[in-house]
């Protein structure tokens, strides 16, 4: 995809001075990355326990907790797995995954509207039918 | 043989072999652990219990995030170094690599001991009593002790000698005021260990396999012997032939020779127990004396959230009245604090906070222990000493168990996810060890493949990272 990519072996044609001041570079966006990370578990940790997230249903601890986790996520596929400059056909897989992956989450969570009617307590309501 | 494309990249993917490997292969593991994923999801929408909220001790977790963030720097530092041609440099980062690995294993292992050990029985109106096994250790086991005779059920088939297995014997050592870790009231008899008995016909013979084996067989010969009489006779015409009774007893009591044996064994073994006698699964009787069928237990936490009645919940019968006024003092406090400092989660809904705090599974209202509390109650819940020691009894018993997988869902797939990760981590260790310690040779006649091997390795190594990133909140945090 890219001469650039960090995966890529092209740079040995280069001078070897010029080959390790472009590996110097990604070491640093390396260490970079790490102390975002490192970041990231804080701020989750910090909004679980910060008295201001605390929330009706913990609905926005949720929320931002699992929103830090996919940046953090993110920043580790393309940064650490170098998909940021990786082949076309990677993508495609990963394109596939993805679909694959909410179909069965939907699957799943397609239970959840079950037409059964259940009390608050989530006992099961009986109707009574009363024949004429 | 030459494999081909493990370097170089193929004309029609654009990628080498091996690059294309793994990512088919993560793929295939998105799958497996997004598949356990929609299960907590599924698990935690459905669950008829409180989920647990906060209940993991966030320090252990928190620092094997850290370890294993640490870890994917080290292990990508390792593979850039390689392509900067600094094979010191290489080995250092990846022996850090595995250091973090065993680091994250020793703190699982710590906290699944510490899982392990901890208990909680749940009472019939819904409380939930936390804590750890007293000096006897017998958990809900039922100790019983003087026994002196046992009687087989030949006639059942599969009669056979579990009652052996539940041998104990009292340590002689036991010290009621040690707080020494292992310092047990009983320790298990091992399972071989001899047992003599004197038969009905007064012989004295060891139990074994074999003895009790043929006491069945001379049952059932004799009774098929009757069978086969009345089956003849029937033959013959004689219709009113009646079986002569059959000779041979359809159980035998055999008496202990010397000590009377001292049993412990869980309530699901027997069929029915009372203060002298127990009736075992497999219709095995024995006659002594009950010594505890209580649950000792040494309380830290009381949960009141799924309680029927919290103001006369049974745990207060248990660790007493001072306890129950300290409970629902902190109580009072905390919502008239949350009335104070949070009136939104009030107002919309226009709700008592003491309901809100129940239906919501608020744990500073609705928990007594040392993580949501003031002083007084850390120390209650951390002090483990004998003088707070309760026994549970039986008939106020709903469940028992440690926090192992069949504590409630939220353990169950705890432990699967958490427990397929740490395998995940022990595999890429390997693999990654295997890449450190027989490396030289690659690199010395081909680097590059090295290098590829290294990049494939670290991949793996991210991915394990990308499921704890989302493991460690889904369980410690919300």
């Amino acid at each position: 995809m890219s001469d650039h990519s960090p995966s890529s072996t092209s740079a040995t044609s280069d001078g070897h001075e010029h080959h390790e001041h472009d590996w110097n570079a990604h070491v640093k966006t390396y260490l970079k990355v790490g102390a975002v990370l490192f970041a990231g578990t804080v701020i989750t940790v910090a909004a679980a326990f910060l008295p201001i997230f605390d929330l009706h249903h913990r609905a926005a601890n949720i929320t931002l907790g699992l929103l830090i986790a996919t940046v953090k996520c993110s920043f580790v596929a393309l940064i650490f797995m170098h998909l940021k400059n990786e082949k076309k056909l990677i993508y495609k897989f990963l394109l596939f995954t993805v679909i694959f992956f909410g179909v069965m989450l939907f699957l799943i969570l397609s239970n959840q509207s079950d037409p059964i009617p259940v009390d608050p307590t989530g006992n099961m309501v009986h109707h009574t039918i009363t024949h004429p | 043989m030459e494999i081909p494309y493990t370097v170089k990249p193929r004309p029609d993917t654009g990628l080498a072999n091996p690059k294309l490997g793994i990512w088919l292969f993560l793929a295939s593991e998105v799958m497996l652990f997004g598949g356990l994923f929609s299960a907590y999801i599924f698990l935690r929408v459905g669950a008829e219990f409180a989920w647990p909220f906060h209940d993991l001790i966030v320090w252990p977790g928190l620092t094997n995030t850290f370890v294993l963030i640490a870890s994917s720097v080290t292990v990508v530092m390792a593979w850039a170094s390689l392509k900067m041609k600094k094979y010191g440099r290489y080995q250092i980062y990846m022996a850090c690599t595995i250091l973090c690995a065993l680091i994250f294993m020793g703190l699982k292992s710590y906290e699944y001991a510490g899982k392990f050990k901890h208990y909680g029985v749940t009472l019939n109106d819904g409380t939930i009593i936390e804590g750890h096994l007293g000096h006897h250790q017998q958990g809900d086991k039922i100790v019983f002790g003087e026994v002196k005779s046992i009687t087989f059920h030949v006639k059942n088939r599969s009669a056979d000698l579990r009652v052996l297995d539940f041998r104990v014997e009292k340590n002689p050592q036991f010290d009621p005021h040690s707080s020494a870790e292992d310092m047990h009231l009983y320790h298990p008899v091992h399972e071989a260990a001899p047992v003599k008995v004197k038969t009905p016909d007064g012989q004295e013979v060891e139990l074994t396999k074999a003895w009790l084996e043929k006491q069945k067989d001379l049952y059932h010969e004799a009774a098929a012997a009757a069978n086969k009489l009345v089956r003849t006779e029937k033959d013959k015409g004689n219709k009113d032939f009646t079986a002569p009774p059959i000779t041979v007893p359809a159980s035998v009591t055999v008496e202990i020779v010397g000590e009377p044996l001292l049993l412990w064994f869980n309530q699901r073994e027997t069929l029915s127990y009372d203060k002298t006698n127990v009736v075992f699964r497999d219709d095995t009787a024995i006659t002594g004396s009950l010594v505890t069928d209580t649950i000792e237990f040494l309380p830290d936490c009381i949960d009141l959230r799924r309680s029927d009645n919290m103001e006369n919940s049974l745990a207060w019968k248990y660790v007493g009245e001072e306890i129950k006024t300290k409970f629902f003092t902190s109580r009072e406090a905390a919502i008239k604090e949350k009335l104070e400092k949070k009136p939104w989660l009030f107002h919309k809904e226009n709700i008592d906070p003491a309901d809100h705090a129940k239906s919501h599974g608020d744990e500073d209202v609705t928990r007594y222990s040392d993580r949501y509390n003031d002083e007084d109650d850390k120390e209650w819940a951390e002090s483990h000493d004998h003088s707070k020691l309760i026994n549970v009894e039986r008939s106020d018993k709903r469940f028992f168990s440690n926090f192992t997988p069949r504590y409630n869902n939220y353990y169950g797939i705890y432990f699967v996810m958490t427990g397929l990760h740490g395998l995940h981590v022990i595999g890429g260790a390997l693999v990654l060890a295997w890449f450190l310690f027989t490396g030289r040779k690659m690199y010395e006649t081909n680097p590059e493949q090295l290098e590829n091997r290294i990049e494939v390795g670290g991949l793996f190594w991210h991915f394990v990272d990308l499921v704890w990133i989302f493991l460690f909140p889904l369980y410690y945090l919300m």
